[in-house]
């Protein structure tokens, strides 16, 4: 997913809640007016305060956590759902065939055991015995074979269905409408065997499922709900390790620990009440006056904080980097790329303006805790491929550049309007004037209106970023191929495109990384198409009487299944 | 007969005054009383005055202030990052070492800019708009008239906020924004008092005297409508600085590196809790402005116009 | 008076028919389409157009969107979870609604306290603090007012819940921060009223009949004063729900302000339409209140034809 920015407001995740939007076209069925659902507004009056807002504190030793969420939790549909929120409640409440453990590495959850082909092509699931949804019907093979349909078909499919789509048997043609649903791969030939047929031989498949595009649903119950289904917390089934028991889009989920699952040995966490915050600080502030137990902090008061006992700083999947529009004349000269790529200090912007909370970009495109070969992460597999910051050469470069453009050129950067990308955008004007002599105009655009402007290739370089869909280098190397969707800086390079499309149909782990380690070095290194500024890294706030956490450096982050904590007093 | 009760009128009593152009002047009386007496009233009200003083006071800080603070508003230096108040950086450093003295008020130059801008623009409508409607009356007017009761229907904070997302961020498209629902007020107000003063009895009776309708206009109309367009300038300007801040503040202001006092506020919003001498500086800057203008506006309208209410 | 009604509810009615309008171009003119995603291949994506119409002349579109608002359907969140607009907005309305009146009943009733000393006590020492106080509101943007009260009322001093809406305690910050503007506005428009009134012939008859000072200010003063204020008033409620688009994010209330502001960022087309025109209908309804109250309070008015 493309990644935003930080901004004061509702940030990067209203973001992916927009890409979705555009699909979630699709389900716009003829529903008028009728049933028009409050979004759980209905009968509280107008205050929102249930039994678990607030400081719930004490509660008979009970443990409660009191978490916020900085945006709101539009879908919890999760054949459709694609933004941060909805997911991090989903991965709570529902479980696929795996989970990702706290080391991101799947393991079994619904199903018990599976079988993988030699050709790595097909996948047979044996699913665990006695696990059931919280009306105490057994979870089926068949839950998940009807879910992972809904989730591929253009009828009712969200903007997610790609990451379940690209990989099934049968799932582009069925995604594009051509297809039918009988020539998916999905089988289940009985209620606890699912037998899934995949394109390629797909190494990270097992952690696909832990996501929540894969997680079942029981047709029954969503046709008997109809348009209600998943728009309160009683019209949803729940088979994970919470259950939800109040839920408003605008404000707050509230979680209980789930007494029919089937690890809840395991769930420490009792109670966890979750409200909706879009402003950073009002965040801090909750969090100083123990309202809420878990705050986020940006740019300077990382800083501020930097002693305290409760930040923690927790990694993401996640490259901001500028990109260099291929078919702008300025940018099409690979000296000026060379130029800008070596002309700014990305050490130096780590450590004042994001207050050491991030990593440089000074090694690769892919970010360093990615999985590599074996057990070495792909950084570790692959080195470095970026160019140093080396203001000196840069100006050859750029000078070198100038004299085969023939004139001096203007550079424009493209940047979001979210604080964070301001800033961004201003240390990198300034470097760049500073260190090549070059005179940098820096336009900003609403997010939307950015997306526009890259997808078009209306831009000369842009600051941009991409967040993980999965464990694996491809996720940010596939974005770059010449027919990619997302391949903004319209970089076409037969090499590559054969690196990666081998990379896709290998069935050794070690040579489809070898031919991602050269693809990458193409990119950024012979060709330097983008040039990796950071990884961010989140900084947290965490209340000492939580005694271990788990956040995903992708897709849902707040796995609570996994927290630890005393009860407050 | 009736001289027969006048008998003792006769003739030779009687003098031609004689009509010359000077003696016409003082019926209509000199303009320059007007704002004589105008500045009499401003100058009694020290609460207007003191408005007055410090909007020059911010006005010429706004244009010395960076030429005498020794840096450029755009000049970073990390290694004096979020610096405190200091004899080198008086109102210390931003997040980027960047002068925060000289930030403040190149921001205050901009958020003026737009304001004057703005506010002028609007009055140029508004009293093209307002003229032309009261003058010419009847069906031009009713139409004028409900074009503007539907603008008035819009609001504009909505209108504003869509204008700013559709077009290019930036100083001339806060601009337009702002004037895109500002000028009907003025529009308002002008025709409001263009038909009072149509019918308004020194204005007959100037008429009746022989003055000309451009003489009318000259020393009647324009003096009226420039006093409340004046009032409105004053209630218009803070207005506009505070839309802008507003715009700056909910992320559609104008673009880096350029900073307005609005964009400063936002900015300096972050550092609330740490170094919140980044939002005490820009901050009070844009609340003595709002309140001197508002202040000399009050002031303004006393002094020129004691009738008008609202 | 039928008659003068009668005019001001069609003006109304059109008025709200030029919003729809504009608002429905306008969201032509911003960027991307909804269905602008790259993943979508070219034929689903002219499936998709056919099936909701998308690929209709631009005048069809716009007939059948006008066509359904007119009977109430503001067309689906894309954001929500494909929610009719109309319902989320009638589910968030009650909250700014709350708060905004809350906001009113404070402002007004300091704000006329504030403009009654201004005028009583004309170009004295109170008159001056009553004045920089009101224009203190109108200064301090709620923006920077709301966090400060948050941060040091909050918790600083831990007097007031710091955020969100669960009890009456919640709504009181929110509505003072709210208020300050309102407080502004009246107190200004109360003192000139006043002001006004006391010069007036009857006054002097009260007082030379020998009604104490007290009788004259409250029986005559502040009652005649009263009306215009009234008429200030509904304006001022919009400007309320509109005003709270920053307060109600900073205190995390889940009103409609904020929803607009929520729907503008994640680009929710039908949202913001339905927002826009339900604010447009808030303000014009209002408008229309202030007008026939203007009428049935001034004959004058309704023969004239309009207030100035």
């Amino acid at each position: 997913m493309q990644e935003k920015n930080e901004v004061h407001p509702s940030a990067e995740r209203a973001f992916r809640a927009m890409r979705i939007s555009r699909r979630r076209f699709l389900q716009i069925g003829g529903a008028g007016l009728a049933g028009a659902t409050l979004l759980g507004a209905t009968g509280c009056g107008v205050f929102g305060g249930g039994q678990g807002g607030g400081n719930g504190g004490g509660g008979g030793g009970k443990k409660v956590f009191n978490m916020y969420e900085g945006a709101d939790i539009p879908d919890l549909n999760s054949t459709t759902t694609t933004d941060a929120a909805s997911f991090s409640v989903l991965v709570n409440c529902m479980e696929g065939l795996y989970r990702l453990d706290e080391n991101e590495e799947p393991v079994p959850a619904m199903a018990s055991d599976v079988k993988v082909s030699d050709d790595k092509l097909t996948y047979t699931f044996t699913l665990r015995d006695g696990v059931k949804w919280s009306n105490g019907d057994p979870v089926t093979s068949e839950d998940f074979k009807y879910a992972w349909t809904r989730a591929i078909d253009p009828e009712t499919a969200g903007q997610y269905a790609f990451i379940i789509s690209d990989f099934i048997q049968g799932g582009p043609e069925f995604a594009s409408g051509d297809g039918s649903a009988d020539d998916l791969g999905i089988e289940a030939p009985d209620d606890k065997t699912l037998k899934a047929t995949l394109i390629y031989p797909t190494p990270f498949f097992l952690g696909l499922t832990a996501f929540a595009t894969y997680f079942p649903q029981q047709k029954k119950f969503v046709e008997d709900q109809g348009k209600d289904f998943a728009q309160g917390a009683d019209t949803l089934l729940y088979n994970g390790p919470y259950k939800i028991t109040e839920f408003d889009a605008a404000s707050k989920v509230t979680f209980e620990k789930n007494d029919g699952y089937w690890d809840k040995g395991n769930v420490d966490l009792d109670t966890i009440n979750v409200r909706v915050v879009k402003d950073l600080k009002t965040v801090l502030n909750l969090y100083e006056g123990d309202q809420i137990d878990f705050a986020r902090l940006e740019g300077e008061d990382v800083e501020r904080f930097k002693d305290s006992p409760d930040l923690e700083q927790v990694i993401e999947f996640t490259t901001f980097y500028l990109q260099f529009n291929q078919e702008n004349e300025v940018m099409a000269n690979k000296n000026i790329r060379e130029a800008i790529a070596r002309g700014y200090d990305k050490e130096s912007y780590v450590n004042t303006l994001l207050a050491g909370g991030s990593v440089p970009g000074t090694n690769g495109l892919v970010p360093p805790e990615v999985a590599g070969p074996g057990d070495q992460t792909f950084r570790e597999f692959s080195g470095d491929v970026v160019p140093d910051f080396d203001p000196k050469a840069a100006k050859e470069f750029y000078q070198k550049g100038v004299e085969e453009l023939g004139q001096e050129p203007t550079l424009e950067l493209l940047s979001q309007d979210s604080s964070v990308a301001r800033e961004e955008s201003q240390f990198l004007q300034s470097q760049l004037q500073e260190n090549l002599g070059a005179k940098v105009n820096i336009v900003t655009k609403p997010f939307d209106a950015f997306l526009d402007a890259t997808e078009k290739g209306n831009y000369q370089m842009s600051a941009s970023g991409w967040g993980a869909d999965y464990n694996d280098p491809s996720t940010f190397l596939d974005l770059f191929v010449s027919d990619g969707a997302f391949n903004d800086p319209a970089f076409s390079n037969d090499q590559y495109d054969k690196l990666m499309a081998d990379a896709k149909t290998e069935a050794d782990p070690k040579k489809r990384m070898e031919f991602m380690k050269e693809a990458e070095k193409i990119l950024l290194q012979d060709e330097v198409v983008l040039s990796p500024n950071y990884h961010r890294k989140k900084s947290v706030l965490i209340k000492p009487f939580v005694k271990k956490t788990v956040i995903h450096p992708f897709g849902a982050e707040f796995d609570y299944k996994y927290w630890k904590a005393d009860a407050k007093s | 007969m009736e001289t027969g009760r006048r008998a003792t009128l006769t003739p030779e009593m009687f003098e031609p005054v004689g009509m010359d152009a000077q003696e016409g002047e003082r019926i209509a009386g000199p303009p320059s009383n007007f704002w004589r007496d105008a500045w009499r009233r401003l100058k009694r009200n020290k609460v207007a005055l003191f408005g007055l003083v410090s909007i020059v006071f911010v006005i010429a800080a706004a244009y010395v202030g960076p030429l005498i603070s020794g840096y450029g508003p755009y000049a970073q230096d990390l290694s004096v990052r979020l610096q405190g108040s200091s004899s080198e950086h008086w109102f210390g450093t931003d997040s980027f070492g960047r002068d925060l003295f000289t930030r403040v008020w190149q921001g205050t130059q901009i958020s003026l800019y737009i304001a004057f801008l703005a506010a002028f623009i609007d009055i140029a409508i508004g009293i093209g708009y307002g003229a032309i409607s009261a003058y010419y009356g009847g069906w031009i007017d009713s139409v004028m008239q409900r074009i503007i009761e539907i603008l008035v229907g819009i609001p504009n904070l909505v209108v504003v906020i869509l204008v700013m997302i559709i077009l290019q961020p930036g100083i001339l498209t806060i601009t337009f924004a702002l004037v895109i629902t500002g000028w009907v007020g003025m529009a308002r107000l002008v025709r409001g008092q263009v038909m009072q003063l149509k019918e308004e009895e020194f204005f007959l009776a100037a008429r009746s005297l022989g003055a000309g309708t451009g003489r009318l206009i000259w020393k009647h109309l324009i003096p009226n409508i420039v006093a409340i367009a004046i009032i409105n300038l004053m209630f218009t300007i803070p207005n506009a600085i505070f839309f802008e801040a507003f715009l700056s503040f909910i992320g559609l202001g104008i673009t880096v590196p350029q900073a307005s006092l609005g964009s400063l506020v936002s900015d300096g919003y972050k550092f609330l809790q740490g170094d919140s001498y980044l939002l005490w500086f820009p901050a009070g800057v844009l609340c003595l402005l709002m309140i001197s203008f508002n202040l000399l506006a009050d002031g303004l309208r006393d002094a020129l116009d004691p009738r008008m209410k609202k | 008076m039928l008659r003068y009604t009668a005019r001001r509810l069609v003006i109304a009615v059109f008025t709200l028919f030029i919003i729809a309008t504009v608002t429905f171009f306008i969201m032509q003119l911003l960027p991307g389409t909804p269905f602008n995603d790259e993943k979508l291949s070219d034929e689903a994506k002219a499936q998709l157009e056919a099936k909701y119409g998308l690929d209709d002349p631009l005048v069809v579109q716009y007939a059948r969107y006008m066509a359904n608002m007119a009977q109430g359907d503001f067309g689906n969140s894309f954001y929500y979870n494909n929610t009719p607009v109309l319902g989320i907005l009638l589910g968030r309305f009650p909250v700014s609604a709350f708060l905004g009146f809350q906001a009113m009943v404070v402002g007004v009733f300091v704000g006329m306290a504030l403009g009654i000393v201004g005028a009583l006590k004309h170009n004295t020492f109170w008159d001056s603090t009553a004045t920089v106080v009101a224009v203190l509101g109108i200064s301090i943007p709620s923006f920077v007012l709301g966090p400060l009260m948050q941060y040091w009322v909050g918790v600083k001093l831990g007097w007031l819940p710091i955020a969100f809406f669960d009890s009456w305690k919640h709504s009181i910050m929110p509505s003072i921060a709210l208020s300050v503007f309102v407080i502004a506005i009246i107190a200004r428009f109360m003192r000139t009223e006043m002001l006004e009134v006391l010069a007036q012939d009857y006054i002097t008859l009260a007082k030379a009949k020998g009604l104490s000072a007290l009788g004259v200010v409250l029986r005559h003063a502040v009652r005649n004063s009263l009306i215009p204020v009234i008429t200030v008033i509904f304006p001022l409620v919009v400007g309320l729900v509109t005003g709270s688009l920053v307060i109600e994010q900073i205190f995390a209330i889940p009103g409609i302000g904020e929803l607009f502001v929520t729907s503008i960022v994640v680009s929710d087309y039908f949202m913001i339409m339905g927002t826009t025109v339900f604010f447009a209908v808030l303000f014009v309804v209002a408008l229309l209140i202030q007008d026939i109250a203007y009428g049935i309070i001034d004959p004058r008015i309704r023969v004239s034809g309009g207030k100035e």
